[in-house]
C-alpha cells in the first residue's frame, strides 16, 4: 500500500509545525508507519512554510509534486500555491475569510485546473470560529478537526483527542475545543 | 523514569533528535555544538534523552565551532567518547582543527554531525561537506532517513575506535527536518575515565612526524575505503534488473525521493539502483562495478559532486558534469520526476515526461501570487534598532551587518553587506580604512567617510566577532558598532547565549558581560540603549558617529538591549495601536519599519490585528504621527490619545 500524503500550508507563525507533530501522532497511535518533513530557521519567519506530513510505507518525508491526497491550508493563498502538490482526485481544504470563496479560487484558469484535475475544493472561516473560542492561535487545529470529519482521512477527531495531549506542553483542552470546532463545522455543512 | 521502558516506546523524532537519541544510546560522553540550522536540535535532544535515560553527557554551546572541535578533540585525546555539532557553514570555521585531526587522529571515538541545507533554505552557500571531508581526508556517512542516521552514530563510533580517526556523519536538510518513528535502542554506558597517555610526537607533531603520519593515513583511507566496499548496512543495490542498460546511483534524500517515484510509477524492479550511504574513503570496489555493468548511469547526490568525480568511468555518467543534474538547488521531487523520466523516455522505458503538478505549478504562476519574504517579528527589536540606525545613518551611511535574524534587517535598508559570522567588524573597518586612504589628513566633517554603522548580534558576537573587533581597536578604525543583544541565539530556535550565561541544560554557568568585554578590548566609547526607545536609540547613534569623526574619537560600541519578542512576549507593554485620518499612504512605515502587522489598505495603512502585537514602536515610524498608541492596555472604546 503506498502512502496517503497530506500538505499543510500557510504562514511562519500559525502553527504548521506543531499541526504536522499532531498528525504524525495520530499514525503513531494507530501503530503506522510515517514520516513528515518540516520548515525551520529562516523561512519561519512569517515566510510560506510547508509542511509534508505522509501516512503508511515510503521512503522519503517528501510528498512528489501531483502525488498528494491532502491539501490542508491555514492561509487560502498558501494553500494555491501549493496547489502543484495534489494529485488529480485531491482534496484541498482552506480556511478562507467570509461566506464567499477567495478572488484566487474564481479565477477561470485556476477553476479549470481544479475541474479537469477533479479536486474537491471546501473552505471554512476557521479565524472567524477561532475568535469565536476566544483563541486566535487555534486556526491550525480547528482545520484539522474539519479534515477529520471527512471519509478517507487516515485521522478521526478521537485519533486528534488522543494526540495533543501527547505533542502539546500545555492547554491540551483548548485545542481539543478547537478540533472539536472544526469538526462540528464539517458536520454541520454536510447538513 | 526507568530507561528500558522508554526505550521500547516507539518515538516520532525528527532527524536531528534522533541523531541526539543515537549519540545517548551509543554512550558519548561529551557534545559540543554552536547552534545552526539545519542542525541545531541536536544538542537540546541529547540533553533531553540524557536526563530521561538518567546518564551523564557534558553538552556544551561553544563560542563557535572551532572551538567545539577542539574541545572535543582534546577529550578525545583522553579516550571518552565525544561529538562535536554544527552546520556545513560551520565546518569552515573548524577547517583548521578538522584537516589536524585526519593526522592526529583520537582514541575515544568522535563524531563530527555537519547538516547540509541544499536549497539553500537558511544558509550562505549549499557547500557539500562530503566534499571536505574529501579534502580534510576524514571518512564520512550519508544517511538517508532519520532513523538510518541514528544508526549511522554507531557504526560511525565503532569505526573511529577501530581506526582512531574521526568520522563525519554529514546529514542534509531533509534528513536533519524530516521526521519518522523510531524504534529506539537500549542505552549503552561506558565507563571509560579520561586518561591522558603522554605522545608529543602524537599530539605535538612536528612537520617531521607529520610526513609519517600523512602515510599512516593514506593506508588508514585504503582500509576503511576497503570496509566500506564490503558494507551491505549503509550501500547496496537496492532495486532492479541486473542487466538494463540504464541504471541510477544515488545517496541521501535524493535516493528516497527516487525510490518512491519508482514505486508511484511501477518501476522499481525495472531500474537498478545503487544507494551509496558511505561516499568516502570511496568505495571504488562496489560502485565502479555496478556502474561498468551499465551503459549509462544516472548519479543522483546533494549538493554538489562527489560520487561523480570518484567515479572511474565517468564517460557512462550522467549528472551534474554534464548538465543534467542541475547544479544549484535542492533535488526535490518535481526536480528528479523530471530528469529522472527523460532518460526513462530515451531508453524506451517511459512513453512520456512525467509532468507531476507542472499544469498546476504554471496555473498558480499565472495568477501573481504576493511573494512572502521572511520579515522580522511583530515586536521585534532589531526591528526598532534598523528604524534609528538608518536615520542617523543616512542614504549616505554603510551599514555592514552580519548572520542573525537581523539580517533581515535588509527589508529596511539597515543591512548592506552579509557574508560570514563575525564578518560585520571586520568590514565596517575595511570600509573605513578604504574611505580614510582618501583622507590622508582625518576627515572631522565626515565629507570623504561616510558614517559606517555594523549590527551583529550577541551570539554572533561573541562567536566571530571578537578578533575582528580587536584589529580594529588596535589599528584604529572608527566605525559605530551596534551590538544588538536580545538575550539569545534567536534565529536557530532560542539557544542560550554566552553573554546570558545559561548551559544547554538549563544551569546556570558564568555569563558575560558584552560591556566589559569591549571595555577589555580597549573601547572607550560604550553606551547601552533600549530600541523601542527609538529618539533616545537615535540620539545616542548621532553622538556616536559624532566620536567617530572627532580627532580625540574612536570606535563606538551601541549595545541595543531588548529581549526577543518571541522568547519574551511578556517583555514589553502592549497597548492598543491605530491608525489616525491623518495617514495618507505614503508608505514610509511599510518602506523602513515593515512590519507585518502593517499592511497597505486601499487608501490608508491598516493593522492587522491578527499580527499585531501591540508594541508601539512603529507611532515612531510615521513622519506624519498618524500611527498612534492609546494610553491604557486594550481600551474596549474610546479614542485614540
Amino acid at each position: 500500500m503506498s502512502a496517503f500524503n497530506v500538505l499543510l500550508a500557510g504562514v511562519g507563525g500559525q502553527g504548521i509545525v506543531f499541526m504536522s507533530r499532531v498528525l504524525m501522532q495520530t499514525a503513531l497511535l494507530r501503530g503506522a508507519p510515517a514520516r513528515g518533513a518540516e520548515t525551520h530557521g529562516m523561512a519561519q519567519r512569517g515566510g510560506s512554510v510547508v509542511a509534508h506530513v505522509r501516512f503508511g510505507a515510503c521512503r522519503s518525508p517528501l510528498v512528489i509534486p501531483g502525488t498528494g491526497h491532502l491539501l490542508l491550508a491555514l492561509d487560502c493563498r498558501e494553500g494555491i500555491r501549493s496547489l502543484k502538490f495534489l494529485r488529480p482526485q485531491g482534496l484541498f481544504l482552506a480556511n478562507s475569510p467570509g461566506p464567499g470563496p477567495l478572488a484566487e479560487l474564481t479565477d477561470d484558469a485556476l477553476r479549470g485546473l481544479l475541474a479537469r484535475n477533479r479536486i474537491t475544493v471546501r473552505t471554512l472561516d476557521a479565524a472567524r470560529i477561532a475568535a469565536g473560542l476566544g483563541n486566535p492561535m487555534a486556526v491550525n487545529l480547528i482545520m484539522a478537526g474539519f479534515a477529520a470529519a471527512l471519509p478517507a482521512i487516515p485521522f478521526t477527531l478521537e485519533d486528534l483527542r488522543r494526540a495533543i495531549p501527547l505533542v502539546a506542553r500545555s492547554h491540551h483542552l483548548a485545542m481539543i475545543d478547537a478540533a472539536e470546532a472544526g469538526h462540528r463545522a464539517a458536520e454541520s455543512e454536510a447538513d | 523514569m526507568n530507561a528500558s521502558s522508554t526505550a521500547r516506546r516507539r518515538l516520532c523524532l525528527l532527524g536531528n533528535e534522533a541523531i541526539g537519541r543515537g549519540l545517548v544510546e551509543q554512550g558519548c560522553h561529551l557534545v559540543m555544538a554552536y547552534p545552526g540550522t539545519p542542525s541545531s536540535e541536536v544538542l537540546p535532544a541529547v540533553v533531553r534523552f540524557a536526563r530521561a535515560e538518567q546518564v551523564r553527557i557534558h553538552a556544551e554551546w561553544c563560542s563557535n565551532e572551532k572551538v567545539a572541535l577542539e574541545q572535543a578533540l582534546a577529550a578525545g585525546y583522553t579516550g571518552k567518547r565525544t561529538a562535536v555539532v554544527m552546520k556545513q557553514v560551520g565546518l569552515n570555521v573548524a577547517a583548521d582543527p578538522l584537516l589536524s585531526a585526519a593526522y592526529i587522529g583520537v582514541i575515544g571515538g568522535m563524531v563530527i554531525v555537519v547538516a547540509d541545507d541544499p536549497g539553500p533554505t537558511s544558509s550562505q552557500t549549499e557547500q557539500d561537506t562530503r566534499q571536505f571531508a574529501h579534502f580534510a581526508k576524514i571518512p564520512v556517512l550519508d544517511p538517508c532517513s532519520p532513523d538510518e542516521a541514528r544508526r549511522m552514530v554507531g557504526y560511525a563510533f565503532d569505526l573511529s575506535e577501530r581506526h582512531e580517526t574521526p568520522v563525519i556523519l554529514r546529514v542534509a536538510l531533509r534528513v536533519c527536518h524530516g521526521r519518522e518513528d523510531i524504534v529506539p535502542d537500549d542505552v549503552r554506558t561506558i565507563a571509560r575515565p579520561a586518561r591522558f597517555r603522554r605522545d608529543p610526537a602524537r599530539w605535538a607533531a612536528t612537520p617531521r612526524h607529520r610526513y609519517g603520519q600523512h602515510l599512516a593515513l593514506e593506508e588508514r583511507l585504503r582500509a576503511i575505503a576497503a570496509e566500506f566496499a564490503e558494507n551491505r548496512a549503509f550501500n547496496g543495490v537496492t532495486a532492479g534488473e541486473a542487466d538494463s542498460r540504464f541504471a541510477v546511483v544515488a545517496a541521501g534524500n535524493p535516493w528516497a525521493v527516487l525510490m518512491d517515484l519508482l514505486a508511484e510509477h511501477g518501476l522499481e524492479d525495472r531500474v537498478p539502483v545503487l544507494r551509496v550511504g558511505t561516499p568516502y574513503p570511496f568505495p571504488a570496489r562496489l560502485v565502479d562495478e555496478f556502474v561498468s555493468r551499465h551503459d549509462e548511469v544516472l548519479v543522483l547526490e546533494e549538493t554538489d559532486q562527489v560520487l561523480e568525480l570518484l567515479i572511474e568511468d565517468r564517460k557512462r555518467l550522467r549528472g551534474r558534469h554534464d548538465g543534467t543534474v542541475p547544479a544549484a538547488g535542492e533535488l526535490d521531487g518535481a526536480v528528479i520526476a523530471r530528469l529522472l523520466s527523460e532518460r526513462l523516455v530515451e531508453h524506451g522505458i517511459v512513453d512520456r515526461v512525467w509532468t507531476m503538478g507542472a499544469e498546476a505549478a504554471s496555473v498558480v504562476e499565472g495568477l501573481e501570487l504576493p511573494q512572502r519574504r521572511p520579515v522580522l517579528c511583530p515586536a521585534c527589536p532589531h526591528r526598532a534598532s534598523f528604524l534609528a540606525i538608518r536615520r542617523a545613518g543616512g542614504n549616505r551611511g554603510i551599514y555592514p551587518s552580519d548572520i542573525g535574524c537581523y539580517t533581515l534587517g535588509i527589508n529596511q535598508g539597515g543591512v548592506d553587506t552579509c557574508h560570514d559570522m563575525g564578518a560585520s567588524v571586520a568590514m565596517a573597518a575595511g570600509f573605513y580604512q578604504a574611505f580614510a586612504h582618501d583622507a590622508p589628513d582625518g576627515d572631522p566633517d565626515g565629507r570623504t567617510i561616510p558614517p559606517i554603522i555594523a549590527t551583529i548580534g550577541d551570539s554572533t558576537f561573541y562567536h566571530g566577532g571578537l578578533a575582528p573587533l580587536a584589529s580594529a581597536v588596535y589599528s584604529n578604525a572608527r566605525f559605530t558598532l551596534v551590538i544588538l543583544d536580545n538575550l539569545v541565539t534567536a534565529m536557530t530556535g532560542m539557544q542560550p547565549t554566552l553573554a546570558g550565561g545559561i548551559q544547554a541544560d538549563g544551569a546556570m554557568g558564568h555569563s558575560l558581560s558584552l560591556e566589559e568585554t569591549c571595555r577589555g578590548l580597549g573601547i572607550e566609547w560604550i553606551e547601552v540603549v533600549d530600541p523601542f526607545d527609538i529618539p533616545a536609540m537615535e540620539e545616542v547613534l548621532r553622538r556616536a558617529i559624532a566620536h567617530n569623526r572627532d580627532p580625540e574619537g574612536s570606535l563606538a560600541v551601541v549595545i541595543a538591549r531588548r529581549p526577543c519578542a518571541l522568547d519574551a512576549p511578556t517583555s514589553f507593554s502592549r497597548r492598543e495601536v491605530r491608525i489616525t485620518d491623518e495617514c495618507d499612504l505614503c508608505g514610509v512605515c511599510l518602506k523602513r519599519f515593515g512590519c507585518p502587522g502593517l499592511v497597505a489598505g486601499e487608501n490608508q495603512v491598516e493593522i492587522d490585528r491578527m499580527i499585531c502585537n501591540d508594541c508601539g514602536v512603529c507611532v515612531h515610524a510615521c513622519p506624519k504621527g498618524a500611527i498612534v498608541q492609546c494610553e491604557g492596555p486594550f481600551p474596549d472604546s474610546g479614542e485614540p490619545r
